[in-house]
């Protein structure tokens, strides 16, 4: 590809720098959604201040790439601002 | 001529003025909006989906779903709010609040009622096969240790379900 038709996010280390990652915490409107960019130091403690209330709160959190499905899923303890999406479901109990 | 959009449903115009740059100026003659008058863009001044309608609280919580199912569960999903997904035991089919089939690898079948703590208070329907999906693939042995089951027409015993080899867990 020539340099005039690089885009946005082909460049890893530019992607790196751009990345914002989602958090969807399930509820009652089908899921609240708190995004995050590793280069706004604003929403990052934000998103870690959420991440550890709903740590807290004895949800469990599931990180997941992109587009991937539920088997890549990775259960996590620990807020990673590289993750591209968050995923908070409650904890699981007999009905 | 009738416009069918809500809210202008039932309600019909006359063409007051037709503007140079292809504007027309309408005055609605029956209907909701008797009497106003209103400027009219043309198609190619108009932004195509430019107002979408918020999804609804299920709409929100299926695409979710729908993005964590293989093609084929997302079919089954689609076709009967049901989908199958293998585990180390057997096949669990979500789908059926507290009456979960579960088929072990030694041919039992089972009822399981397994739900996400409080999932009473609000969660739509999708958002809890997310989290029961979520949380078997994740820890398959904690799922059935804590799952209530029953044999096909019994009555139903607390959990661990029976004759499984489980492995130690995480959640």
């Amino acid at each position: 590809m020539s340099p005039d038709r690089q885009t946005v996010g082909d460049d890893p280390e530019e992607r790196s720098s751009t990345h914002v990652g989602t958090m969807r915490i399930l509820d009652r409107t089908g899921d609240t959604v708190v995004t995050w960019s590793v280069e706004e130091a604003a929403t990052l403690e934000r998103a870690e201040a959420v991440f550890e209330q709903e740590l807290f709160a004895k949800k469990m959190a599931f990180a997941r790439p992109e587009g991937a499905l539920a088997d890549a899923a990775e259960r996590i303890y620990a807020f990673d601002p590289d993750a591209a999406e968050i995923i908070w479901v409650r904890p699981i109990q007999g009905g | 001529m009738v416009v069918a959009t809500a809210p202008f449903r039932d309600a019909t115009f006359e063409v007051v003025d037709c503007l140079e740059d292809g504007k027309k100026v309408l005055c609605f003659t029956a209907g909701p909006m008797a009497g106003r008058r209103v400027l009219a863009f043309p198609d190619d001044q108009c932004l195509p989906n430019s107002w979408v309608r918020p999804l609804t609280p299920y709409e929100r919580a299926e695409q979710l779903l729908l993005s964590l199912l293989t093609p084929e569960q997302a079919t089954s999903w689609l076709g009967s709010k049901r989908f199958w997904v293998g585990t180390p035991y057997g096949d669990l089919q979500l789908g059926e609040l507290s009456n979960m089939r579960f088929k072990s690898h030694e041919g039992e079948e089972l009822r399981l009622c397994v739900v996400p703590e409080n999932h009473g208070r609000g969660l739509p329907p999708p958002d809890v096969w997310v989290n029961l999906l979520l949380a078997v693939n994740a820890d398959p042995g904690s799922f059935f240790r804590v799952a209530n089951w029953s044999r096909r027409k019994g009555e139903w015993f607390l959990g661990p379900v029976p004759g499984l080899e489980y492995q130690r867990t995480l959640i």
